[in-house]
């Protein structure tokens, strides 16, 4: 496994130059944070991590989308599979890679966003807008969680289509336009309600909570007439059954 | 014991049969030449026995293990170059040396099987792939191939896209390693170099094994045709089946008739003058492993 998980990062880094995505998320908070965010608006631009917020959703869709993709594509696919390894080694190690690359580039871009508030105090002597840790850091981790998501969207689109650009696609529009696909399907709920657990409505309202207070629970609550954590038990279980369903047509395909 | 064995592995693709019962096994050190038409199923049968392909039925043991899809457990001492070199076009050769040879615990040394592969030097080892040509990728696949010290290594079309040179080196390189007890499976296209390499020798058509022998006894199967041209040559055919000799319409306005014991130039001659037939050309010629495939692609009946 240590083997699959050094060659995959291998590739993240030679083949796939995540780090360039990184440098992004890193700059993009400096510059925006620094000299296009108005000082009154900066709190909302720390939990967006000064506009990177979106370029590493779309890194993370990349990542995920070309790890099984480009094997097909270069051919190395075969070489991939007839080794010592199960497929479920293989599945799980890229897995663990795509999410460290995601991870890293959330880092570059946190940091990038402490960095851009250091810029701008340098700049304008004074600190601007305090950043509130509690939901900065909470923004972070619904992200990571709601990225899990796209990760088996993706993962599974791809793997259906072989095909990078069908994956980025969903992946990206997913990533972006979740609020146009949760007034979809809370349009198409008024004509059947159990509709409301479709794993898009489930994943839509979880991401909705940005700060982790009660009023953003409660509500959700209220739309599914049921405790948070039983629907966040139904967004888990939407998660762990695609990752499944992604395998088995990985661990089916002849190549 | 055989390294490989492959015991009666079937496969269909819906109603088309793409492996069709077959049995072969690879001894050590040998070079075994997997030679057919395209579609025949050589492809296919390298897949069954890499475990990249699902099988209906059969088995495939490797170094006395079992070899199935999702069962690779085996293939730590196998290479493989399959239908086209596998590459990150992004990484030079030595990324991919280095890549790969973290697959085995005792790999060969990369700079020696780089040299030894012709994938060295600044200008080779340190360029991304994705600039390299088709000579240069199927080196690498080659050097791929050999870098976890296997003890078998298949090899589809390894002679596509190299110049001369490179086919002597290459053929070189894999006749030294099988005398150092590495087996190869190697199928081409290119039936000059496999006649030049291949100890052995299985012949697939249609999904079906229809000769393995080895290459001596293959060549030595026909060893002379005489080919003629009469003034009838359908007549000239009747005659020579009529006689009991084994006779077919070749190419080129000619009748192609085995040379066995009693039948030759002079035989034939003396039948067409029998027949009455002008004898506008005749010639005794040795076969050749391109021939002699033509001809057991073309006889129906299969003597596996």
């Amino acid at each position: 496994m240590i083997t699959l998980l050094k060659q995959e990062w291998m590739k993240a880094v030679k083949q796939n130059r995540f780090y360039i995505w990184a440098i992004i998320a890193f700059l993009l908070p400096v510059a925006t944070l620094t000299w296009i965010v108005p000082a009154e608006q900066q709190q909302l631009g720390y939990s967006a991590l000064g506009g990177a917020g979106i370029v590493i959703a779309i890194a993370g869709s990349v990542f995920a989308a070309l790890t099984f993709t480009q094997e097909f594509s270069f051919g190395t696919i075969r070489p991939l599979l007839s080794r010592q390894y199960s497929r479920l080694q293989i599945f799980i190690s890229k897995i663990i890679i795509i999410f460290v690359e995601y991870v890293l580039t959330l880092i570059a871009g946190i940091l990038g966003t402490l960095a851009g508030r250091g810029v701008f105090t340098l700049l304008n002597g004074s600190f601007g807008t305090e950043i509130d840790w509690q939901p900065f850091l909470f923004a972070q981790v619904m992200d990571v969680l709601m990225m899990l998501f796209y990760f088996a969207i993706v993962l599974l689109v791809s793997n259906m289509a072989k095909s990078s650009a069908a994956a980025i696609s969903i992946g990206v529009v997913l990533s972006i336009a979740t609020p146009i696909i949760s007034s979809i399907t809370t349009f198409l709920v008024r004509f059947w309600e159990p509709l409301k657990w479709n794993p898009l409505t489930v994943q839509g309202m979880l991401s909705s909570i940005f700060d982790g207070r009660s009023a953003s629970n409660e509500f959700i609550q209220n739309y599914f007439g049921a405790d948070i954590w039983v629907v966040w038990l139904v967004y888990t279980i939407y998660l762990v059954l695609i990752y499944i369903g992604t395998f088995a047509i990985f661990q089916r395909r002849s190549v | 014991m055989s390294l490989l064995e492959l015991r009666h592995v079937s496969k269909h693709f819906g109603s088309y049969k793409a492996m069709d019962d077959v049995s072969f096994s690879v001894e050590e050190g040998r070079i075994v030449g997997l030679i057919g038409p395209n579609g025949a199923g050589k492809s296919t049968t390298m897949r069954a026995m890499t475990g990249l392909m699902r099988f209906d039925s059969g088995e495939v043991i490797f170094d006395n293990e079992p070899v199935q899809f999702g069962k690779t457990k085996a293939l730590a001492k196998m290479g493989n170059l399959i239908e086209y070199p596998s590459i990150y076009p992004n990484f030079t050769a030595e990324d991919h040396m280095k890549y790969y040879a973290m697959d085995s615990e005792n790999p060969e040394d990369i700079n020696e099987l780089m040299k030894l592969t012709g994938i060295d030097g600044e200008n080779f080892g340190k360029r991304k792939a994705k600039n390299f040509s088709l000579g240069m990728k199927q080196r690498l696949g080659i050097a791929i191939a050999l870098i976890r010290r296997p003890k078998l290594v298949i090899l589809d079309e390894p002679m596509n896209g190299l110049d001369p040179q490179s086919v002597r080196e290459i053929r070189s390189l894999i006749q030294d390693l099988a005398k150092k007890g590495i087996s190869f499976v190697i199928s081409s296209h290119l039936l000059d170099e496999l006649q030049r390499l291949a100890d052995d020798v299985v012949i697939i058509n249609k999904g079906k094994v229809v000769r393995k022998a080895t290459m001596d006894e293959f060549l030595s199967e026909d060893k002379a045709q005489v080919k003629v041209k009469t003034s009838d040559n359908e007549a000239m055919l009747e005659a020579a089946k009529a006689a009991g000799w084994t006779a077919k319409l070749g190419d080129d306005s000619q009748v192609l008739i085995n040379v066995e014991e009693g039948v030759n130039a002079q035989a034939v001659l003396a039948k067409a003058t029998e027949e009455k037939l002008d004898v506008l050309d005749i010639q005794t010629g040795s076969v050749n492993l391109e021939d002699h495939l033509m001809e057991v692609l073309s006889d129906k009946s299969t003597r596996a």
